[in-house]
């Protein structure tokens, strides 16, 4: 079966009266058939998803997910598009990086980068949640976490 | 002792107290016990063991004796930091009782909020079943007990919290009856067989 990356949003789910406030990656929520354990989380309450899946199942989730342009973490930045290259630095943006941290990582810019080294800063810096129940909210803003070597577990794990 | 899990049972709740119960110390709410089960005194409640330090490679069990009822949950927690529900971190498998099929997830906890690592896992429990989850290294198992025989529901992979750390119980309401606590340290030889059988275990289904 093929192989899909995607950057996946966690969704708040209250699961059974939730005694917690609970999130899940949302891909689960919305492909209720996928089993197992594919993502990683990254910066900007958003997972890094690495699935094995059917050609119908990856139609379902493009036109649900923001896939990354290559599917595999070893390819070169340089041969995909630059309006691909592009989207990717927005994600980065919108994730919560700022576009001087982004420059100050890749000097060269995102062509002289491999996907595996772009997800892996977007793990790099993972603010640890809190619950805020004056408005009922989960915040990311405590202690930075580096999850970057899980990346590469997680490409290891799904083949 | 149960076949899969090491240490014994902790906590049989033959006392009428709570909360908090002797030996507990109360996350949310709190648990009392009447003599046979505990139960949450007061909506959600959520209790470690007071001064309980077991792992890295550890484990916690219960049985439970009546079901939750849909829409609540009941849950087993380790590798717990604090006891303090706004700043508790650590591991946790979690029943939910669904009016369709029931499920359980295996969340990381940070800061007292439930990240479910992968996917949910279908399976319906019965007034009597157990629940249990134990940690061996970075990978973290759900088990249920169904007729006396543990299972394994799943297993996920998380490194973030890598040490020991207290053990503890969760319910979502005041419906549920909890027995027969156990859990503890997972000695360094079991792990190895656990993990010699279980590590390359991947599933998947898409």
């Amino acid at each position: 079966m093929p192989i899909g990356l995607y950057i996946v949003p966690y969704s708040r789910v209250t699961p059974g009266g939730a005694l917690l406030a609970a999130r899940q990656c949302d891909i689960y929520l919305q492909l209720t058939s996928l089993s197992g354990h594919f993502e990683q989380e990254v910066r900007g309450n958003r997972a890094f998803v690495k699935v094995n899946v059917s050609a119908a199942n990856l139609t379902t989730l493009d036109g649900l997910y923001y896939r990354l342009p290559a599917d595999d973490l070893r390819t070169n930045l340089s041969t995909v598009t630059a309006l691909e290259r592009t989207r990717l630095e927005t994600e980065l943006l919108d994730m919560g990086f700022t576009a001087l941290e982004i420059a100050a990582q890749f000097v060269s810019g995102l062509g002289s980068a491999t996907l595996g080294e772009v997800v892996r800063f977007m793990a790099s810096h993972v603010p640890k949640p809190r619950y805020r129940s004056s408005d009922d909210t989960i915040v990311l803003d405590g202690d930075v976490r580096n999850f970057s070597r899980l990346i590469d577990l997680l490409d290891e794990r799904v083949r | 002792m149960p076949a899969v899990f090491q240490n014994g049972t902790l906590d049989a709740f033959n006392d009428t107290e709570g909360p908090p119960m002797t030996g507990w110390t109360d996350i949310a709410s709190g648990f009392r016990s009447n003599g046979t089960t505990a139960q949450s005194n007061s909506g959600a409640s959520a209790s470690g063991l007071t001064g309980s330090n077991y792992g890295p490679n550890c484990e916690a069990y219960l049985t439970i004796t009546t079901l939750p009822g849909n829409s609540n949950n009941v849950g087993v927690q380790a590798r717990l930091t604090t006891l303090v529900l706004a700043t508790f971190d650590g591991y946790a498998v979690q029943l939910n009782q669904t009016t369709g099929n029931d499920n359980s997830v295996i969340q990381r906890v940070d800061n007292g909020v439930g990240t479910t690592l992968g996917s949910s896992i279908t399976q319906n429990f019965v007034n009597g079943d157990g629940l249990g989850i134990l940690i061996l290294g970075s990978q973290i198992f759900a088990y249920r007990r169904s007729a006396g025989a543990w299972a394994e529901l799943g297993n996920r992979t998380d490194t973030t919290y890598p040490n020991a750390g207290s053990i503890g119980m969760s319910t979502s309401n005041t419906t549920s009856r909890l027995d027969d606590f156990g859990g503890g340290t997972v000695s360094a030889q079991g792990s190895r067989i656990l993990s010699s059988l279980k590590l390359n275990k991947v599933s998947l289904v898409g």
